[in-house]
């Protein structure tokens, strides 16, 4: 008996090219295809958010970002190809719940020498490493920025994101975030005046070349 | 080299060493529980973008004895006493604020006891209070007292809150420049951003804003929701984001009252009908219990319904990574004993005033 059902087309097959906005669209569908959002910017989110607190805390802003992307991947605009502005606005969103926590550990390394992030990555107490004084200074200065401001230069500064991108994680206009980059770094400028870069170790380049 | 590479530079040479095994697993159960309620299916809507309303809040509520059983239910959700429908407030014409409607008058003929009290009087006091209606030019001054420790202070006081510190300040309406004393001088800035969860806080904007609790809250939600915060029931969002707003800015009685009205019906937030502000003054109290061990509170006074300040007290005992004592490392832990207060702040005084140094 000739089965009368019409055919359905099967869907292209995921694969490393595939627009993220492709991914999440499909996901709703198949839930499992969000694994391979997980996949492609776990471990970014993730050194990010290391970054800024710490592995133990990370791991958890891991976990809640992808949790709450999931659960909310019916609001995500699916013409958007690239998922990272509104992943790393999750995650900047639960990071700045630990503010506190934040300023505290950059003012400890500026105050003392001893990064408590860096620490947390070793449970060796003789592995301390002391600052150099740049590091010193730059912790100072990013500590005394305030939320929106850190925020703003820490995305595009550690996560690589462009101004536009930031503007979508944080979702406010182009222009509050040229704004907040701008009072930010005439803050900076203002904070690491005289700060000699000699002081930073010859091996690090700037990631960008 | 300028100072976005130096700041690049910092905590570049991490390990990168995150284990993602536990998210990954948490994902993943998430996805198949997903997978197994009938298949295929659409997520959870949040009624932030979609028709669907808000799953939490689905009935409008607008008048004040509404807004006030509202709140009465909310307290009995979470398990305190429900809280009786409050008798009426104050009458009109009681409040009139003697700063353009910022403050009434202390004329209660008692002071509110609860939430629902503290919503209904406000409420009421709000419908009689004079306009607030400052101008684009003029400035809002405000005078606090803030705790300080000889231990140090970042984001949290290091140690016992053992000093005090008063600031003044003064901001212009219109957002574009702030003010404060240093040294014994004026010193005028450029204006700073939004109060976080806020994309605008215009004193258009926030005159703008719905007076029911369920409309405001959605409101508030919505905002989160478009910053790609997480808001939900439980959520401490709509709690962080309005203490944020009056942490920062000088309100109508109006939205004061519409801000509680929302606090009160949000599940995540507790009342306390009696705490004590920094300065020594008596007041109610919404918090909520955040980071695992902080209670953080908002202190209004429940006689004029001002916004009193807010405090940071911790409800059990935390070890915090990185020990700071007078500048100097002690150990690898901050110790923070329960009860101990982390951040304090009382309002002193505020109004506005017509130009940065002057006081109301």
């Amino acid at each position: 008996m000739k089965d009368s059902r019409p055919a359905v087309a099967t869907p292209p097959e995921i694969t490393d090219l595939t627009p993220d906005g492709v991914v999440i669209g499909r996901s709703r569908q198949e839930p499992e295809l969000f694994a391979v959002l997980f996949r492609r910017h776990a471990a970014g989110i993730g050194r990010y958010a290391a970054r800024r607190l710490g592995p133990g805390l990370a791991e958890d802003i891991v976990a809640e970002t992808f949790l709450a992307a999931f659960r909310h991947r019916d609001r995500y605009d699916v013409t958007r190809q690239d998922a990272r502005p509104w992943l790393y606005g999750i995650a900047g969103n639960l990071i700045r719940r630990q503010y506190r926590d934040e300023a505290r550990q950059l003012r400890a390394l500026a105050r003392t020498g001893i990064d408590p992030v860096a620490e947390s990555f070793t449970d060796r107490a003789d592995a301390r490493l002391a600052a150099d004084a740049t590091s010193r200074a730059v912790a100072a200065a990013i500590a005394s920025l305030d939320p929106g401001q850190r925020d703003v230069v820490l995305l595009i500064a550690w996560a690589e994101l462009t101004y536009d991108q930031v503007a979508e994680a944080l979702g406010v206009p182009d222009g509050t975030v040229r704004s907040r980059m701008s009072r930010a770094r005439a803050r900076l400028r203002t904070a690491l005046a005289g700060v000699d870069p000699r002081n930073v170790a010859d091996d690090k380049e700037h990631p960008r070349g | 080299m300028d100072e976005l590479t130096l700041v690049t530079w910092l905590r570049q040479d991490l390990p990168a060493r995150i284990d993602l095994a536990g998210p990954e697993r948490r994902l993943a159960a998430e996805i198949s529980a997903a997978g197994r309620v009938g298949g295929p299916r659409r997520p959870r809507q949040h009624g932030v973008t979609g028709n669907s309303g808000h799953s939490r809040r689905v009935v409008l509520i607008a008048a004040v004895a509404a807004a006030a059983l509202a709140a009465a239910a909310a307290l009995a959700i979470r398990g305190l006493p429900a809280a009786p429908v409050p008798e009426p407030g104050p009458g009109p014409g009681r409040a009139a604020g003697s700063q353009a409607g910022l403050v009434p008058e202390a004329g209660a003929p008692r002071p509110a006891a609860t939430a629902a009290q503290l919503v209904a009087y406000a409420t009421r006091a709000a419908a009689a209070a004079p306009a607030f209606d400052p101008g684009p030019h003029d400035w809002i001054y405000t005078k606090t007292l803030a705790a300080t420790s000889s231990a140090g202070a970042g984001g949290l006081l290091f140690g016992p809150p053992d000093g005090k510190a008063v600031t003044q300040s003064w901001a212009r309406v219109d957002g574009r420049e702030l003010a404060y004393v240093r040294a014994g001088k004026l010193v005028i800035s450029p204006g700073g951003g939004e109060p976080g969860g806020w994309p605008d806080s215009s004193y258009p904007y926030l005159d703008s804003l719905p007076a029911g609790p369920a409309e405001l809250t959605a409101v508030i939600e919505a905002n989160l929701a478009a910053q790609n915060d997480v808001a939900g029931s439980g959520d401490i969002g709509v709690f962080n984001a309005i203490q944020a707003l009056m942490e920062n800015k000088v309100l109508s009685l109006r939205l004061r009252a519409a801000l509680y009205g929302v606090l009160a019906s949000d599940p995540a937030v507790h009342f306390d009908p009696r705490v004590t502000d920094f300065a020594g003054q008596a007041g109610v109290a919404f918090y909520t219990r955040q980071e695992g061990y902080l209670e953080v509170e908002i202190v209004i006074n429940p006689r004029t319904y001002a916004y009193l300040g807010d405090r940071f007290v911790a409800y059990r005992m935390r070890n915090l990574p990185a020990a700071i004592n007078n500048g100097v490392p002690t150990g690898p832990y901050l110790h923070i004993r329960k009860g101990q207060v982390t951040g304090e702040e009382a309002v002193l005084e505020s109004g506005i005033v017509p130009r940065a140094g002057q006081v109301p």
